[in-house]
């Protein structure tokens, strides 16, 4: 839009600030005044810049300084974790180290992608801009993407030449592969790389994260029952357990009857673990390939209808709870407190419910192949940042990124401040104090405000979290355990009631793509994607069908429009894709 | 109505024919003095953006800006045409806003009524203080309600419906066959007695001289509602139908999105969840203002056809 | 009531079924609300139990007072407050004026006018055209972007001049032949004349003002600049939309992501719906007085 013509639009605006009287009249020399304060501050900016980069060889400033400056961000992700309230003993101990001036926003709102756009088109974003994106096929995927093609954004890759962290995602074999050439240095780029993807372990298939998720049983009614909940490999041993939990009839906190398989601890929702040995691929995905290796969706397998089937005949027992697939959250968490729900489908060990050992794991449940090997990826990435092209001497926030992801930066926005929150030990590690720890569990939103990680402030996360390896760095898994905390005394005995450690040891390791991380480049992508959802939705109408002709009419008719959406040239380029060892699909 | 207003402002008097209309501006100057701010209000806030409707006829680019970004024609209302659902959202759509347009329509004029006819003050302002409450809770939380008290087994009215013998399990929110009355529930709950609120203040206008005068006539209660505060109220009523037709093709976003559930979706998808939907994957940004051009016109259509007829019929109009 | 007896039968079994119905209509909307208050004042935890339906299991007022130790909630209050009274006076008496202007059926151009006002309820160029002439207008991220956008209001002009349109015309004639002008005939004769549509869509203006969340979500980036409407919308929907997200991710570094999300609990959520809606049901009495029969005497076209 014009400028010119905005000048000519504001003079009726004033004349109707002016009629609103002195309020309206404030706000014109506000707008006036900002223009002018704006430009100056654009001079003295840079001149701080020039200046700072000349006092660099000047004493007095530590090696980890960068810049005498502002730093701003815009985060758009939806999280609790991150307050824009900086703790100031923080800020200042930031400042003193690098000189940045440290601040973030949040856009919180649903859809917050959108203020994203906006300000993209409004060429009105601060210096960096970080959202949520965890693979290639994500739905921000394109909205960026496009804006990197648009010369948008900041190409980052000769920035990361000069620093010790990110310089590592130069090295080959360091990023797995969907963050290296799916969203970061995309062969259309030609060496260039627009987003920096977080959150990449430093050694593949590591896994720090000691819980145990998935369907749990109530112990109490396992032992009364006599059985042992990691013998149920399948769904019809599942089958006859709800079956038995019904006979019981057993109890909750309250005095009403249990449900045999109650909802996921976070509201109603299909649970891939509980019928795994009926799920074709992973829940959110749906495509695999057979023994013989033709790629197929589920929609395409007896496995669909074979599911219906069964879940109709829970439902119809009453063994599995109506709103199992729908239910909101606060019911299904009361439900899994109070002892509502004799198979919580979905929850983990580190709960605070189940600090109690009130719940025990199931299975784990055999997958459609018969086996019930662990799968891990091989590293995984969440969240990413980007530096929009109007941002000056982007280098800066390069630099200040990659000090806080070095051990001194995360020590810092991981364990706060030495002697106010740790103290080390010989070996150098932090020990949190215990102080800290009891403020956090006895009042967690006054110890968020002591401002970092450990105590639920997670602003380093957003340019600092890659390269983790905690236990190297700082010689314990989990923030406090290093000070005995013994934080979640269930999570070791789950995890060794579990066998967590030999599942982890013969699990197999994945560098690949998800199925569905090429709908962004598909030609018809949208309408496909858009056919999987309903195919999704007419799986649940299936379940409550009257009967089995209905639900298969509905099924049908969602393959129909899965096939009319394309999903056959999808697949066929699946298998092209898969043949390429720079984008293995994950079957 | 006050055609005879002209007769009697100064600037009417027609002497010369060439300067009649420049006298006649000049007369009316406070007039125009007090609706110019008003104009350029409505050309700069609402106007200019609506340059963004351009994108409606072409792919957006980030660097090229709204006025240099390449131009694709018609492709996004083919392309919209041509979807498998088209179709079934139009229909949706217009059931679900006729729904809310016409069989909603007499209920607040008539819960407005009623209040009128309460004589105890003490319950009058409790009772529509309590009326209007709903208004101020978002749909998250309607929806949320909703769905305890309808819930298979547990909710309240299968546990009322079992304790009275019957089956209690019927899972009402999934069942396509209630979603129609829960839609229209929830809205008459939440909308009710606010919606009413502007009917009130209408019928407080009406000149009390009248029903002295029907009191003495001997009238009764409904010939006084019918012969006195429903024509007086009429323009109001009026007014507001043809204001509300405009909406037609948008039929509530948050209330849809949240009862939606895959039992109910052939009848609860829409139009507007269909624009956030498609307009969110991919950032398209053309696509969903061309839904959203194709809402606006059709409203137009049917304001303008409204108007016309209502200006001959009853004399009131819009312009 | 002491004419009630008076009354014919007929007439006195309308009031009572009248009576009635209200009452009804009254409970249907009471109970649920009792629901919100019981959560509002009965412990977290506790709640999480279940079975609180109208009363709280214990009393404590514990949610509030997290509800106000919320770093911005004072602030938000402020913000929420200043936009209300500045908002809803500067554009109600806007509005009236334009539509008083727009009443006129001898005002050149007048119906053109409408038209392009009325045109503006059908179309919009959506939210990102919006931001840029926002952002060029230096109004983001100022207390302005919740005033001046917000001055006129096509609805409201075009219900004020409906209303305008039933005065009788010979008022405005007496005033004239006394030598007013326009301007002065607006203030002085239209506006009084006209409470009752005043104070309604002053009502709907200053509760639109009050429960407006999007402004402070998408043009405001300033956490101190954000009003109550807003965090209350944050807290109930944005730990769901979270979640959706983060459904779609599978792995187990799914379950630490989950774990990060601190859903604001239930009891805390209808403390912050109480807090909001109280202030609007205190003020709402003031406005209905307005409403009542009779203040019009006379005014109005027979």
């Amino acid at each position: 839009m014009s400028r010119k013509w905005l000048k000519v639009l504001t003079l009726p605006v004033m004349v109707s600030m002016l009629l609103s009287g002195c309020a309206g009249n404030n706000s014109t020399n506000d707008a006036s005044k900002d223009e002018g304060s704006n430009s100056k501050n654009a001079t003295t900016n840079n001149a701080a810049a020039t200046n700072a980069t000349a006092s660099n060889s000047t004493d007095g400033k530590p090696a980890s300084w960068i810049a005498d400056r502002k730093l701003k961000g815009l985060i758009f992700m939806d999280s609790d974790d991150y307050t824009e309230d900086m703790n100031p003993d923080i800020k200042a101990e930031i400042k003193k180290e690098t000189g940045i001036d440290f601040e973030i926003e949040l856009m919180k709102a649903d859809h917050s992608i959108d203020g994203l756009i906006a300000g993209l088109a409004a060429g009105d974003l601060p210096d960096f801009v970080a959202f949520y994106l965890n693979n290639s096929g994500r739905p921000e995927m394109p909205v960026v993407l496009k804006a990197a093609r648009e010369g948008m954004f900041t190409d980052l890759a000769p920035l990361y030449k000069d620093t010790k962290v990110f310089s590592k995602y130069l090295q080959d074999g360091f990023l797995p592969a969907d963050t290296q050439y799916g969203v970061m240095f995309r062969p259309e780029f030609n060496g260039s790389a627009y987003f920096t993807h977080m959150n990449i372990d430093r050694n593949g298939g590591q896994v720090t994260w000691r819980g145990v998720g998935g369907p749990y049983i109530r112990k109490d009614i396992a032992d009364a029952l006599g059985v042992d909940p990691r013998t149920i490999t399948t769904t019809d041993q599942l089958y006859d357990l709800a079956k038995k939990i019904k006979a019981g009839n057993f109890k909750d906190d309250n005095g009403a009857p249990v449900t045999p398989i109650g909802p996921r601890y976070w509201g109603g929702q299909e649970v891939g673990a509980l019928f795994d040995d009926l799920e074709w691929g992973a829940t959110d995905q749906r495509i695999k390939a057979d023994k013989d290796g033709n790629i197929l969706h589920e929609a395409e397998t007896d496995y669909a209808i074979k599911k219906v089937e069964y879940v109709q005949k829970l439902l119809k027992e009453k063994l599995l709870h109506p709103e199992f697939f729908t239910m909101d959250e606060s019911r299904a968490t009361e439900g899994a407190i109070n002892g509502s729900w004799g198979i919580v489908a979905d929850m983990h060990s580190y709960q605070d419910f189940e600090q109690s050992l009130r719940y025990e794991p199931i299975g784990p449940i055999n997958k459609v192949d018969g086996s019930n090997q662990k799968v891990l990826d091989f590293k995984t990435g969440y969240s990413a940042w980007a530096i929009p092209s109007t941002t000056k001497n982007p280098e800066d926030i390069v630099k200040f990124a990659d000090w806080l992801a070095s051990r001194q930066g995360k020590l810092l926005w991981k364990y706060g401040i030495e002697g106010r929150d740790y103290t080390l030990d010989a070996k150098g590690n932090p020990v949190v104090k215990q102080e800290v720890l009891d403020l956090k569990a006895k009042d967690p939103n006054a110890a968020k405000a002591l401002g970092f990680a450990g105590v639920g402030n997670n602003w380093g996360d957003i340019l600092g979290s890659t390269d983790n390896d905690n236990l190297a760095d700082f010689g314990e898994a989990n923030y406090g355990d290093n000070a005995n905390a013994n934080q979640f005394p269930a999570v070791e005995k789950i995890a060794e009631y579990y066998g967590l450690d030999q599942k982890n040891k013969d699990a197999l390791v994945v560098d690949a793509y998800q199925p569905t991380a090429f709908l962004g480049e598909f030609a018809s992508g949208t309408d496909l994607k858009t056919a999987m959802d309903n195919y999704n939705d007419s799986l649940v109408q299936a379940y409550y069908a009257k009967d089995l002709d209905q639900a298969k009419k509905i099924l049908d008719s969602a393959l129909k429009q899965l096939k009319a959406a394309g999903l056959d040239d999808y697949l066929k380029m699946l298998k092209d894709k898969n043949a390429d060892p720079k984008t293995k699909v994950k079957l | 109505m006050s055609s005879h207003v002209s007769a009697t402002t100064p600037g009417a008097k027609p002497r010369k024919p060439r300067t009649t209309l420049w006298r006649t501006i000049v007369l009316h100057r406070y007039l125009y003095f007090m609706l110019l701010p008003c104009l350029a209000f409505f050309i700069i806030f609402n106007y200019i953006p609506m340059g963004g409707l351009l994108l409606a006829f072409k792919e957006y680019k980030f660097n090229k800006g709204l006025l240099h970004s390449p131009w694709v024609g018609f492709d996004y209302f083919k392309q919209f045409f041509n979807s498998y659902q088209s179709k079934q959202l139009i229909v949706n759509t217009l059931i679900i806003s006729s729904m809310k347009l016409f069989l909603y329509l007499p209920f607040p004029i008539l819960l407005a009524l009623m209040f009128n006819e309460v004589r105890n003050k003490w319950f009058k302002n409790i009772s529509q203080s309590i009326l209007y409450l709903p208004h101020f809770l978002s749909w998250v939380v309607v929806i949320g309600l909703v769905q305890r008290l309808l819930a298979p087994d547990t909710g309240l009215l299968n546990e009322f419906f079992s304790s009275m013998g019957g089956d209690g399990s019927t899972f009402y929110m999934m069942d396509p066959k209630y979603f129609y009355q829960i839609m229209f529930g929830s809205h008459m709950w939440k909308s009710l007695g606010w919606d009413s609120i502007i009917y009130m203040a209408a019928i407080a206008g009406v000149n009390p001289d009248m029903y002295e005068a029907a009191k003495i006539d001997g009238a009764s209660k409904l010939r006084e509602i019918c012969s006195i505060t429903l024509p007086s109220i009429m323009p109001t009523v009026v007014i507001l139908f043809i204001l509300s037709l405009g909406n037609i093709l948008s039929a509530g976003f948050d209330q849809l999105y949240l009862l939606r559930t895959p039992g109910n979706m052939q009848l609860s998808d829409i139009l507007d969840t269909y624009i956030i939907r498609v307009g969110l994957q991919g950032g398209q940004y053309g696509y969903a203002t061309a839904v959203g051009l194709l809402q606006g016109l059709i409203g137009l259509v049917l304001v303008v056809i409204a108007n016309r007829v209502s200006r001959k019929v009853s004399d009131t109009s819009l312009w | 009531m002491n004419d009630f007896y008076k009354l014919s039968a007929g007439e006195r079994i309308f009031r009572v079924v009248n009576i009635i119905i209200i009452t009804f209509l009254c409970l249907s909307v009471i109970l649920p609300f009792l629901n919100i208050f019981a959560l509002a004042f009965n412990p977290g935890k506790d709640a999480e139990r279940g079975g609180i339906y109208f009363l709280p299991r214990m009393w404590t007022m514990e949610n509030f007072k997290k509800v106000f130790e919320a770093s911005n909630i004072a602030t938000a209050f402020g913000v929420s407050l200043f936009r209300t009274i500045v908002g809803t006076i500067s554009s109600v008496l806007l509005t009236a004026m334009a539509a008083y202007a727009l009443k006129s059926k001898t005002l050149p151009g007048g119906k053109f006018f409408m038209m392009i006002i009325f045109f503006t309820m059908l179309f919009g160029g959506g939210t990102i055209p919006f931001y840029m002439l926002l952002s060029n207008l230096h109004l983001t991220n100022t207390i302005w972007v919740y005033i001046i956008p917000s001055l006129y209001s096509a609805w409201n002009l075009i219900i004020f001049r409906t209303f305008f349109q039933q005065i009788h015309p010979s008022l405005e004639e007496s005033a004239r032949i006394d030598g007013y002008n326009d301007l002065s005939i607006f203030m002085r004769v239209i506006m009084p004349l006209s409470r009752p549509v005043i104070a309604v869509i002053g009502l709907f203006t200053a509760v639109g003002h009050w429960n407006d969340w999007f402004t402070g979500a998408f043009f405001v980036r300033k956490a101190s600049l954000r009003p109550m409407s807003t965090l209350l919308q944050e807290m109930l929907t944005s730990a769901e939309a979270m979640r959706d997200t983060l459904n779609q991710a599978a792995g187990s570094t799914r379950y630490q992501l989950l774990d990060k999300i601190q859903i604001t609990g239930n009891s805390l959520k209808m403390a912050t719906i109480i807090v909001v809606v109280v202030p609007i049901i205190i003020i709402y009495p003031f406005v209905q007085r307005y409403f009542a029969k009779g203040v019009m005497i006379g005014s109005m076209k027979e």
